[in-house]
């Protein structure tokens, strides 16, 4: 096993006693929106998988800020930017692996039940910009900062995200002023491959471009 | 004689302490002790010989290599312990050892965990549930773990009770002495150093005081205690870290020979007392002179 790999292994074993956290958290959630009479909302799922995803990147740089394993990383015959590589190595394969998982579902339960593909595309699109701009933010400042930081910038994300389809509305959208669900039936009803490979191409880039401002913050971070 | 570390002029700067054009040489083979009080300099020698972190000028070389060119190359031949010990709390001691160990390329698995079972660490045992000194214990094994050719140790005695100093020193003195490898040991606890080094750097205020055998330095330096009535200015710049009681003075010197000739001199029939020195006495006294400065 290489470095990077080891490295992003360790991200999930550290992790392995907070799976049953996860469980539990996930079911709580899904028990509160069944009782409130949200069992069929199209959102539930990919708002669980976000919760899961957050956590999953939070705990790594918290474990490694809290234990100061950076520092003893540092020391070993490592170079900076495979701490990097590995971190989003491992934050990559969960999104992949959520992205597969909330798929799958979506494929299984009638229309409706569990959102689109075209909304598992956009979600997904979703969790990449979030890590994309968690992530240097975090290399950079560490874990401490980075959260409150992140937590202003995701904060101003969702208004303006949901801004977008209001203020579409009030243009040429359809007659119950929901634009971002006439998106979503323009991408359901498009060329499938056609999307999915430009989904993952835009991803890919900004993924790698955020990766790429990581490793140039992370090789100027003092850690001592 | 080869040399496995040789810094030169080193100058690294922070607001408050900067080090200054620190230069001296450690030899293959040999325990050096690396002395100093608090925050003379020491940790952040380390941090610029393993390339933690950047310095302004001057050049360091572990095994002949620059320090900063071929930072992976020699951190693969060096076994490294800091002053206090990370790892991830919720994970075991095994793990850790295997996590940490397997980034050397010579990581030798089953000498790893011999070493583990040496030192007493029950590798099940969760990292959280480790003493400091079985922490120290652990990060020594992982250190060994790769039969290093030079071990770099930062204060790793410190906060320690003098039982489990002791028997980490010990298990380092015969460790080096199985696997032939060299040490370099940072300690303001000078008694540890007075145990096990064949040769001591004193750094103080970020500069290097002296760099020698440590039996050169306690056969060469004395400490002299003599009458008030012999007091003076020529005398008194003879020595180093001058006390000044009711009934005399002491200080130190390396050249004891001299003082004496010049004692005699000034002072015929003086009454004085010639002693030797321990590295404490040394650190205490250089301390005491940087301060007066």
């Amino acid at each position: 096993m290489n470095d990077v790999m080891r490295i992003a292994v360790k991200d999930f074993q550290i992790q392995v006693k907070s799976i049953k956290n996860y469980v539990i958290t996930t079911l709580f959630f899904v028990l509160l929106f069944t009782v409130g009479g949200l069992g069929r909302n199209t959102m539930l799922l990919p708002i669980l998988a976000l919760f899961v995803l957050y956590r999953f990147i939070n705990y790594s740089m918290y474990e490694d800020e809290k234990n100061n394993t950076l520092r003893l990383l540092a020391s070993l015959p490592l170079k900076r930017d495979t701490i990097v590589f590995a971190r989003y190595l491992s934050t990559g394969v969960l999104i992949v692996v959520l992205s597969i998982l909330l798929g799958s579902i979506s494929a299984l339960l009638p229309s409706g039940e569990a959102g689109s593909t075209a909304l598992v595309l956009c979600i997904f699109f979703v969790y990449v910009i979030m890590i994309s701009i968690y992530m240097p933010i975090g290399f950079k400042l560490g874990y401490i900062k980075a959260v409150n930081i992140n937590r202003f910038i995701f904060l101003g994300l969702f208004v303006l995200l949901g801004a977008v389809p209001v203020l579409l509305g009030k243009g040429e959208g359809p007659q119950d002023g929901n634009a971002l669900a006439s998106v979503i039936t323009m991408l359901d009803n498009a060329d499938h491959v056609l999307i999915v490979a430009g989904f993952a191409l835009v991803t890919l880039l900004l993924y790698i471009i955020s990766m790429k401002i990581s490793v140039i913050f992370f090789r100027k971070r003092t850690l001592f | 004689m080869s040399m496995v570390i040789s810094i030169n002029g080193l100058c690294k700067k922070y607001e408050k302490f900067s080090l200054k054009d620190v230069s001296f040489q450690a030899p293959k083979g040999y325990i050096m002790g690396f002395i100093g009080r608090n925050g003379a300099g020491k940790s952040t020698v380390i941090k610029c010989l393993m390339d933690m972190i950047p310095f302004e000028s001057g050049k360091i070389e572990l095994f002949g290599l620059d320090s900063r060119s071929f930072a992976n190359e020699n951190k693969k031949r060096i076994g490294y312990v800091g002053e206090d010990q990370y790892f991830y709390e919720s994970m075991t001691a095994g793990w850790s050892l295997e996590f940490f160990g397997r980034f050397f390329s010579d990581w030798d698995n089953d000498y790893g965990y011999s070493l583990l079972k040496r030192f007493d660490i029950d590798p099940s045992k969760k990292v959280s549930e480790l003493s400091k000194g079985m922490k120290v214990k652990l990060a020594l094994a992982i250190a060994l773990g790769h039969r290093p050719e030079l071990l770099i140790l930062d204060e790793p005695t410190s906060g320690l009770d003098p039982v489990i100093r002791n028997e980490i020193l010990e298990l380092l003195a015969e460790t080096v002495q199985d696997e032939n490898c060299s040490v370099f040991f940072s300690s303001h606890i000078t008694t540890d150093i007075e145990k096990i080094a064949d040769y001591v750097t004193v750094i103080d205020d970020g500069r290097i005081i002296l760099s020698d055998e440590k039996d050169s330095i306690i056969s060469k330096w004395k400490m002299f205690k003599v009458e008030n009535s012999c007091r003076g200015e020529e005398l008194l710049g003879r020595l180093i870290g001058v006390k000044k009681g009711e009934f005399g003075f002491s200080g130190i010197t390396d050249k004891p020979d001299s003082f004496i000739k010049e004692l005699n001199r000034r002072c015929p029939g003086a009454r004085y007392k010639m002693e030797n020195i321990t590295l404490d006495d040394l650190l205490v006294r250089i301390a005491k002179e940087s301060d007066t400065i």
